[in-house]
């Protein structure tokens, strides 16, 4: 085989998936390099069709796996039945310079099997944030640069959702949203009536709620609501690079895969002032092998492509490719998810749902948006929502008295509705937050290990009270009661979209990469992940990113051809 | 010191493998080199006739998985050191209390031991370890029972693709 390829993939996650997709459908020789295992849809998702009876710990996690593990034992998604997607904290080392609950899934696919599917489109009131309210820099490129590629990754991956007309979070194209339940509409009736400009809406999801042919073609179905995606969906039901790209990119014939390699670092070629191509080490036999091409997409999660970019170190660029201007791992960010409230409706007590669904209601951001109007910057979108399950018998006493209590009595709808939203808070990048490299450590393969520093801020604070008052405020004028509220503290990492560190603006001297996500200073390498965010928004990020990994694989194709890179 | 402190004692003083002497036989607990419970045969067979006189699944058991060894795994894989340990001194306390009101496990009728049991925890000094056992014991027999395939296809009515959804439904 010759180590010689149009084009190389980093990373075979979320973003990756798109990258070579789009480079392979083009005609490039693409060559994707994953350092974790191989994960085919469907073989390789072993507790798919297990029964909750069937997990020797019922979903629970072993004591000693927590210990050893603290950082994911602290993410909700971590479970019996999904723990192998899961990067274990002892087995990846990193040096949290702050705390920091790093979530990782190294294996082809990457953490979209892992991912809540949440899908909303970003708008420029997240564009234009920073140049209007003087943080960051401005982004260089504005919604419309980005709705037609937002369209064309939303009719791929197949999104459900509602035209729900608001600027703040533009429509798409959608499949056919589930209804809400009753309560939903309730409250989104009490945001109409009493709260000017606030709405609830049917959280938007990467299900196939009616698969169209491009689906049928990808050999996916019908999501039928099972819940238990983080497992792997057999049917495709959901949008993973699994089931979806990274097969469309195969069948191109045009894309060789190839897990296990660690890319350790991009080659720099002095005479051209390109990038020639990659040095990889083998996961399992530690033999370094480079490999070379034209284009290079970097899509290793963000975190992971600042530390590849750092490693990345030649005479011209001797702390990291690209970066000439020493701002390359700084203004890192996250979403501010610490914020939590709970309540109960007594209301609708002959009502209830049947079945399951696979997403909520969600409330768009609506603080500061057309005007600031608070003492700190940004806002929050929320999550919301509301259910009624059958609860059983409560178990009471001991003997014939607590089997009857338990079996005496099918489970019925007998209480009231839970509600509970939860704050997606904007961050806003700082210098101050950073990952670097350590200068004297290394992990198992010589590359050095990654720092990471990120904290919460005042404005953090200020918005984490604030969410508290409107959300009891809303709450109780739609009749909740028992309303009670929590700030988690949770450390910064366990909202899983950290961004930043290679972000993109006008100006290379302070921003890394241009509007196109080519690298300023060196043009044939691609940023397309989460590290090329400018700010953060309240938007959950991924869809966003495989609009922009698509549309600069475009635009890198077109480059090509025309001997521009 | 009283006759739990006493066997507290022993078991913390104790190395990796301690021997407890029951009261209710001489059968010891003990514990293996990674701080895990190894029960005995006779223990086992004791441990299953505690979880059947909490909560009696005669009748259904062949339906419902053995509570036992859930309640052996969920201890063993899903406590800390320490909880193992008050484990094993709840269950040599509650030998003790079961032979203190001489009731022989095999003979007892579920009906007083839930009645021992029942005293024993309203006590004024309820002790610690041994509560710990009888709600673990109790906690993890409810827990074996309504995650089973039995309550959870009768009563739960779970389906692994569930019933086309209704978001508002009468009831
Ligand atoms: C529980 C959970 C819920 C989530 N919910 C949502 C949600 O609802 N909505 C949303 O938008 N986002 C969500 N996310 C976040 C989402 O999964 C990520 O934003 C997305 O996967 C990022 O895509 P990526 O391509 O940047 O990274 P990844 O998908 O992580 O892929 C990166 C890949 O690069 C590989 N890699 C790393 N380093 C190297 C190297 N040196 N050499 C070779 N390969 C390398 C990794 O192994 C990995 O496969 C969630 C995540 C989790 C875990």
């Amino acid at each position: 085989m010759s180590n010689h390829f149009d084009a190389i993939v980093i990373g075979a996650g979320m973003s990756g998936g798109w990258s070579v997709k789009e480079l392979c459908e083009q005609g490039l020789k693409t060559l994707l390099l994953e350092r974790g295992p191989d994960v085919k849809h469907i073989r390789d998702y072993p507790t798919a069709t297990k029964n909750p009876w069937e997990f020797q710990h019922r979903g629970e996690m072993p004591h000693k796996i927590q210990q050893e593990n603290p950082s994911i034992a602290r993410c909700y998604a971590y479970r019996e039945d999904n723990a192998h997607f899961f990067v274990k904290d002892t087995e990846h080392a990193y040096i949290q310079d702050k705390p920091f609950d790093w979530i990782r899934g190294y294996q082809v696919g990457g953490k979209s099997l892992m991912w809540a599917r949440q899908t909303q489109r970003w708008s420029d009131f997240d564009f234009e944030g920073p140049a209007r309210d003087g943080f960051a820099v401005d982004w260089p490129i504005r919604y419309k640069d980005l709705a037609p590629w937002y369209s064309k990754v939303e009719k791929f991956v197949g999104i459900a959702g509602n035209r729900d007309g608001l600027d703040i979070l533009p429509d798409g194209e959608f499949l056919p949203a589930w209804d809400l339940t009753c309560v939903h509409d309730h409250f989104k009736q009490v945001l109409k009536n009493h709260f000017p400009g606030r709405h609830m809406v049917f959280a938007r999801c990467a299900h196939l709620s009616q698969p169209q042919e491009i689906h049928l073609q990808q050999g996916r179905g019908q999501c039928v609501s099972r819940t238990e995606c983080e497992r792997g969906c057999p049917i495709g039901g959901y949008f993973s690079a699994y089931s979806s790209t990274i097969p469309w990119a195969e069948k191109t014939g045009n894309l060789t895969l190839r897990p296990h390699s660690v890319v350790e670092s991009i080659l720099f070629n002095p005479d051209d002032g390109k990038a020639r191509g990659v040095r990889v080490i083998d996961a399992n036999s530690k033999e370094v092998i480079e490999y070379t091409a034209n284009v290079i997409f970097v899509n290793a999660g963000a975190i992971n492509t600042i530390s590849i970019l750092l490693n990345s170190r030649s005479e011209h660029f001797p702390d990291g490719l690209g970066n000439h201007n020493g701002l390359l791992g700084k203004y890192v960010a996250f979403h501010n998810y610490r914020a939590k409230i709970n309540a109960i409706c007594e209301d609708f007590g002959d009502r209830a749902v049947k079945g399951r669904i696979p997403t909520s209601g969600y409330v768009p951001r609506f603080r500061n948006v057309y005007r600031q109007e608070t003492d700190f910057l940004r806002g929050y979108a929320s999550g919301f929502g509301a259910s009624r399950w059958k609860e059983g018998g409560e178990p009471t006493g001991f003997g014939e008295t607590l089997r009857d209590s338990i079996l005496g009595t099918k489970p019925e709808f007998k209480g009231p509705w839970r509600i509970n939203s939860h704050m997606m808070g904007a961050t806003i990048p700082k210098e101050s937050n950073y990952v670097k490299l350590d200068d004297v450590q290394v992990d198992d393969w010589g590359m050095p290990l990654i720092k990471i520093s990120m904290d919460y801020d005042e404005n953090d604070e200020k918005m984490i009270q604030d969410f508290f008052i409107q959300f009891t405020e809303m709450y109780e004028k739609a009749g909740f009661t028992d309303i009670t509220t929590r700030d988690t503290k949770q450390a910064a990492g366990l909202d899983i979209h950290e961004m930043g560190g290679v972000r993109m603006g006008h100006d290379p001297e302070t921003s890394l990469l241009n509007q196109w996500n080519q690298l300023h200073s060196c043009k044939n390498v691609f940023v397309t992940d989460g590290a090329c965010m400018t700010s953060t928004s309240t938007q959950n990020p991924s869809l966003t990113y495989m609009a922009i990994a698509a549309r600069a694989a475009d635009f890198a194709v077109q480059a090509l051809k025309k001997d521009e890179i | 010191m009283d006759r739990r402190e006493a066997v507290r004692n022993i078991v913390l003083a104790s190395g990796a493998t301690i021997f407890l002497t029951g009261c209710a036989d001489r059968n010891v607990i003990e514990f293996l080199a990674d701080g895990k419970l190894k029960l005995n045969d006779k223990h086992l067979d004791y441990l299953g006739r505690i979880s059947e006189a909490f909560l009696p699944i005669e009748g259904v058991s062949e339906k419902i998985g053995d509570p036992v060894s859930f309640i052996m795994t969920m201890v063993n894989d899903c406590s800390s050191t320490g909880q193992i340990r008050q484990f094993a001194t709840g269950f040599e306390q509650y030998k003790m209390l079961m032979k203190e009101s001489r009731l022989k496990i095999k003979k007892a009728d579920a009906s007083e031991v839930t009645t021992v049991v029942q005293t024993a925890l309203e006590e004024a000094a309820p002790k610690e370890d041994l509560i710990y056992f009888i709600s673990s014991v109790r906690n993890l027999s409810i827990r074996n029972l309504t995650s089973s395939e039995y309550y959870m296809t009768e009563y739960r009515e779970y389906q692994m693709i569930p019933e086309p959804y209704e978001p508002c439904i009468n009831v």
